[in-house]
């Protein structure tokens, strides 16, 4: 029972708090009045414009590269290809073989449309995109792979001939493959869950400016600390003489993490020009070059007893990680590892592929490993009801991992935390009033309406901040008082500038106003990991909640030597540091950080300043929740739109409920956009067909129905804030729900699963399929 | 993004316009709105010498409940839709967004001719006849059917201009009905249709189905795919959107 | 060949030089450096760099500069500034209704013009009028409620 003690709800570490408070963003002026500062903004006299001269084809031989005309039009300075710039080939991801290293402008051979071949550099964007139309590509077709299937066929046409095979890695099932044996019902799918692109609303862009042998390098990314590194090596720089730094940032959603080769070929160009250049990312160069996320193949089987207790799962998965091994070939073991979802399955036997193919390659995208885990299992869950006759709250509640069972290790082989799955669950069937959404269900079904309802459920878990590394924070008091908070971290939305402040004014009892936060500036900030896998609360807000313990410590101790009282006296009221009930005797911040300067007059043994700092690793944590999706179907159309959508999740300890609601709206927004929209799209010859926003299409306001939010807070036991990560749980939990509302509304056609997107097409095909509206026929 | 270079003229009158046509022919290109266009040229799928901007000319100006002149916006017309027949104003909400709809025009969307288009079908539908003019044939007037060649393609030559589109006065007891598919507001429809009965004369189009839209008979219709949906599923929903137009209409 | 462009922004008179080619968006950002305006897309779908031309929202991407010629346009920074926000900054503040800031600006602007209408905005039609606004963080729920407290309150 000790476990049940550590995770039981925390309230507020000090009285009156400002943890936990839904504090206004210190962001929000700036962003309010346009006055930020995304990179674009930034306009450097003498700065020149780089337009990329992108691969026409999908795989072929670069057989020659015609500059001539580029370099002699008006305003350009240079035309530069891989032999000019002599950058070396460099894999995407540390787990990557050396064989898929990549040349950062494609050497001898293009394996994607979109691939970078050579930059135009120019005194105008206008004028080098004009010159990138003159740059002559020679292109000697190859055979084309598009099709993650195809492309694990022998006898498949090769990405990479030394290779062998265009398997790039493969996670074997570990233990008894024989899980199903027990089951008395078992039921089958094949789920797609298609590749996505990110958009984030700002395109990747990047600005260099060579100085004095130092490159100042203003980005758009998550992890300033990886791409400076990244770009020092390949450039043959130190660490110490490239300065990366993140001003705002219109989204990232994972895309924005490590370093996208053009950037490294930008700063190439930079440094050899010797004058300031810029990349701004045009919106079809960003549907194309940008990674992707997701592109899966699930095939499934999940099994059960008569009863509705499940007994095993097997899923093979196939993950195309598009034309260069990267991060994604990562990706398919986290889904592996959350195949058990909430539920206690006795056995899971889980193997993945990832393939190479001809097209954009893949990454980390909102979710990252963990969406196609919860679509997989939640999916097969409401078949599995379906089957049984078993009301699908009921068959999850039945399979629910027990709230006395934390932390816990699945059959897929991860430790959740901690976890109260149920409470979730019946939290979301009171706010979304479920039985009375199956009564109206039952009565359009009963009046054959044209347009039916359907409900869908999904109770998921997910897992944040894992085996990422250590993220470091410091605080440190200066002389007028103020607190300023240093921190690996990088915000692109979050609003790290206030939830890292509020951490640490509630340990120093500062107001918030006198913490000023410092991040994503590699000169400012010693180190860091940066902002991936919802890891910035719990690493980066532990490690800054570390760092103000200590200097809270120390200022105790100092304050106890200065006031000739005992420490345990020492209190932290409004902005001061004194004893307990004698306001009289007390010290401001301000002077204390005085007195802190100097060793004269410290205690014996303490050392001067006060400041702390602290690299803080921890396990991950496992959030989770139960969302519940309401859809319309018009059976004559097969337009499905969204009516209602509730969501409770659970994130832990909750630091900003402003903030963390933010991240859950946006996050459902973006899975109902998997659901419903989004697909990239390619040609059997590797042409993008989603390269506009016309055809790539995000959610606007008029799929996204008003959202019902609730929360549980169940704290994790791994992180002194008690916190779990909220940026990618609200995507993970919405797609599943939505789906399987869809199917829901056309369940008792006979209907059992439609791949995603819900396209009205896709469900009248489905519908036709049924044996339905047997007017409709395939041409 | 970024336009190719092209040269920029803004007659302020139709003669100006019309022999600045005349004279650059093929080269160039009228900009109405441009919320079609200048995509285009953003994406350098559409490669001008010249634009001629008519957005000063005073000829093309104004609408009445019967005649829209090319260039008034469908803003304009949204404001005064109580003014027109109610089958236009139903489907005005439903081209683009309001911001498209601020600076898009009647006649940039005619002469545009996406088959997707909700202007295209209106003409057809109210069998209105459209005024064009060059400096070489001088002023004409061509029934929609006419106009309307294939997707993104008129008769209207290269030195000729859109002038207006009229159609016969909607009379008091007429019906009508509109409706079409898409995804988000403001997304070309995956198919639409709409009816009018007039004095007991039932006339229905279909479009966003095929090349271009079409009057509903007996021999169907003729249909294409693309990305968003396929000629398939356009063939089926573009006729429950017919079946549902006439009977609401006959209502 | 340049031309001559007479425009009012935010107020203020300008007389610029500018080829026929750059955008009303680029005229603001590069010419003018009012870089409160975001290029989201280019092609008009985002609504990212929506701005007011003589009051009606437009996309700023859709419209060349020389287009403006004699009219007026209103940037976000011709709206209101830190400590004197307009009551439509005011309400989005209050509501959290943005989180990275790009697609703000824009959505500012359709406010404006909506709210400057004189329409009465209810929570049923507000998708329709708000879809030319593409938001990937916030799920847009807070710009609605931010938008029908800022019609309220006038």
């Amino acid at each position: 029972m000790a476990d049940r003690e550590a995770i039981r709800p925390l309230q507020v570490l000090t009285p009156g708090s400002i943890l936990g408070h839904a504090v206004r963003r210190r962001e929000d002026p700036r962003l309010i009045t346009g006055t930020g500062r995304y990179v674009d903004d930034i306009q450097p006299d003498r700065c020149l414009h780089v337009a990329f001269v992108r691969s026409t084809l999908a795989h072929a031989t670069i057989r020659a590269v015609d500059v001539a005309a580029a370099a002699a039009a008006p305003g350009v300075v240079a035309v530069l290809t891989a032999a000019d710039l002599g950058l070396p080939a460099r894999v995407g991801f540390q787990m990557v073989p050396e064989v898929f290293a990549r040349p950062p402008l494609a050497d001898g051979r293009v394996r994607f449309v979109g691939e970078p071949v050579a930059l135009v550099v120019a005194e105008s964007p206008e004028a080098a995109t004009d010159a990138a139309q003159l740059v002559g590509l020679d292109l000697e077709a190859l055979e084309v792979v598009v099709d993650a299937e195809a492309a694990r066929q022998a006898g498949s046409a090769l990405l990479f001939p030394a290779h062998g095979s265009n398997v790039a890695n493969h996670f074997a099932p570990r233990g008894d493959d024989d899980v199903l044996a027990a089951a008395e019902v078992t039921i089958q799918g094949r789920f797609v869950n298609q590749r996505l692109a990110p958009v984030p609303m700002e395109s990747e862009a990047i600005l260099v400016v060579p100085e004095a042998g130092r490159l100042t390098v203003w980005a758009t990314s998550q992890t300033p600390f990886g791409l400076r590194a990244e770009m020092a090596s390949s450039l043959g720089m130190a660490d110490g003489d490239i300065r990366v730094v993140v001003g705002d940032m219109g989204g990232g959603f994972g895309a924005k993490a490590g370093a996208r080769p053009e950037l490294i070929v930008v700063a190439a160009a930079a440094r050899k020009l010797g004058r300031p250049v810029k990349w701004i990312e045009t919106r079809s160069e960003n549907l194309v070059g940008m990674t992707h996320g997701r592109g899966q193949v699930q095939q499934v089987e999940l099994g059960a007893t008569r009863d509705g207790h499940l007994v095993g799962l097997r899923a093979r998965v196939l993950a195309d990680v598009g034309a260069y091994p990267g991060i994604a070939t990562l990706l398919p073991f986290l889904t592996g590892q959350m195949s058990a979802g909430v539920y206690a399955i006795p056995a899971i036997s889980y193997e993945a592929h990832c393939v190479v193919t001809n097209t954009t390659p893949l990454a980390a995208y909102r979710g990252a490993g963990r969406p196609e885990a919860a679509a997989m299992v939640e999916r097969a869950m409401d078949m599995l009801a379906v089957e049984l006759a078993i009301d699908p709250a009921e068959l999850r509640r039945r399979n629910l991992i027990a709230p006395d069972r934390f932390p816990h290790t699945t059959a897929g082989g991860a430790t959740y935390d901690s976890g109260e799955y149920e409470r979730a669950l019946d939290k979301l069937l009171e706010i979304s009033a479920y039985p009375e959404l199956r009564a109206e269900q039952a009565r359009r079904r009963e009046r054959d309406d044209r347009v039916q309802l359907g409900i869908g459920l999904s109770v998921y878990v997910e897992v944040t901040a894992v085996g990422i590394g250590p993220e470091w924070g410091a605080v440190r008091i200066e002389t007028d008082g103020t607190a300023t908070v240093r921190c690996g971290t990088t915000s692109f939305g979050q609003g790290h500038e206030t939830s890292l402040a509020q951490i640490a004014a509630e340990q120093l009892g500062l107001p918030l106003e006198s913490v000023l936060v410092i991040h994503s500036d590699t000169d400012a900030v010693e180190r860091g990991t940066g902002t991936v896998g919802s890891r910035s609360m719990q690493h980066g807000g532990s490690a800054v909640h570390q760092a103000a313990q200590q200097v809270r410590q120390k200022a105790r101790d100092l304050a106890s030597h200065l006031l000739e009282a005992s420490p345990e006296d020492i209190v932290f009221v409004a902005g001061t540091v004194g004893v307990a009930g004698v306001p009289e005797r007390s010290l401001s911040w301000a002077s204390l950080a005085a007195t802190a300067g100097d060793r004269e007059n410290l205690p014996e043994g303490m050392e001067p300043g006060l400041a702390a700092e602290a690299d803080f690793e921890g396990d991950g944590s496992y959030p989770f929740g139960a969302h519940c999706a309401v859809v319309e179907v018009d059976l004559e159309t097969g337009d499905a739109r969204l009516a209602r959508f509730f969501a409770v999740d659970d994130c832990g300890r909750i630091i900003n409920p402003l903030l963390a609601e933010g991240q859950v709206h946006g996050g459902i927004a973006q899975g109902i956009g998997q659901a419903l929209l989004e697909e990239v799209v390619f040609d059997d010859q590797g042409t993008p067909r989603s390269a506009s926003m016309l055809d790539y299409q995000i959610p606007s306001i008029g799929e996204i129905p008003e959202v019902v939010t609730a929360t549980t807070e169940t704290p994790s036991p791994n992180n002194p804030l008690g916190a779990k990560g909220i940026g990618e749980s609200g995507t993970i939990g919405s797609t599943p729900a939505v789906q399987n509302a869809v199917v829901d509304a056309l369940s008792h056609l006979g209907i059992r699963h439609i791949d995603m997107p819900l396209t009205p097409e896709r469900v009248m095909d489905a519908i036709a399929a049924a044996g339905q509206q047997g007017r409709y026929e395939r041409a | 993004m970024k336009s190719a270079p092209f040269e920029y003229a803004r007659p302020t009158t139709l003669t100006e316009a019309l022999d600045l046509l005349d004279r650059h022919g093929e080269d160039c290109k009228p900009l109405a709105g441009g919320q079609s266009l200048v995509p285009l040229l953003a994406m350098r799928l559409a490669r001008p010498s010249l634009l001629v901007d008519l957005d000063r000319v005073p000829e093309l100006r104004g609408f009445s409940a019967e005649r829209v002149g090319a260039m008034a916006t469908n803003a304009q017309l949204e404001r005064r839709a109580g003014d027109l027949p109610p089958v236009i104003a139903a489907a005005l909400p439903h081209i683009g967004h309001f911001q498209i709809r601020n600076r898009g025009t009647v006649g940039g969307s005619l002469a545009h001719l996406d088959p997707a288009g909700e202007w295209p079908a209106l003409a057809l539908l109210l069998e209105a006849e459209l005024t064009v003019e060059s400096k070489r044939l001088g002023r004409r007037t061509l029934s929609a059917g006419q106009f309307m060649r294939g997707p993104m393609t008129t008769a209207l030559g290269a030195d000729e201009l859109l002038l207006s589109v009229s159609w016969p006065r909607w009379p008091a007891g007429a019906r009508w009905a509109f409706a079409e598919v898409a995804r988000r507001p403001g997304d070309f429809a995956l198919a639409g249709a709409a009816c009018t009965v007039i004095a007991g004369r039932t006339r229905a189009v279909v479009f966003a189905v095929g090349p271009l839209p079409q009057l509903a008979g007996d021999g169907g219709f003729e249909v294409t795919g693309d990305l968003h949906a396929s000629a398939a599923y356009r063939r089926e929903v573009g006729k429950r959107l017919l079946d549902r137009v006439m009977t609401q209409a006959a209502m | 060949m340049e031309q001559s462009l007479r425009v009012k922004v935010n107020g203020q008179a300008v007389k610029r030089e500018v080829p026929p080619r750059l955008t009303l968006a680029d005229f603001l950002r590069d010419r003018l450096r009012l870089t409160g305006t975001h290029l989201g897309c280019e092609h008009g779908v985002c609504g990212a760099c929506t701005v007011l031309l003589d009051g009606d929202a437009v996309r700023a991407c859709l419209l060349l500069a020389v287009q403006a010629d004699g009219r007026e346009v209103t940037t976000v920074e011709g709206m209101g500034e830190p400590g004197r926000l307009t009551p439509l900054q005011r309400a989005f503040l209050e509501h959290g209704a943005f989180q990275c800031g790009f697609c703000t600006p824009g959505f500012l602007a359709t406010g404006e013009a909506l709210l400057r209408s004189g329409r009465r905005l209810s929570r049923a039609e507000l998708p329709d009028l708000l879809a030319g606004n593409l938001c990937r963080c916030t799920g847009y729920g807070p710009i609605v409620d931010a938008i029908l407290e800022a019609a309220g309150s006038r």
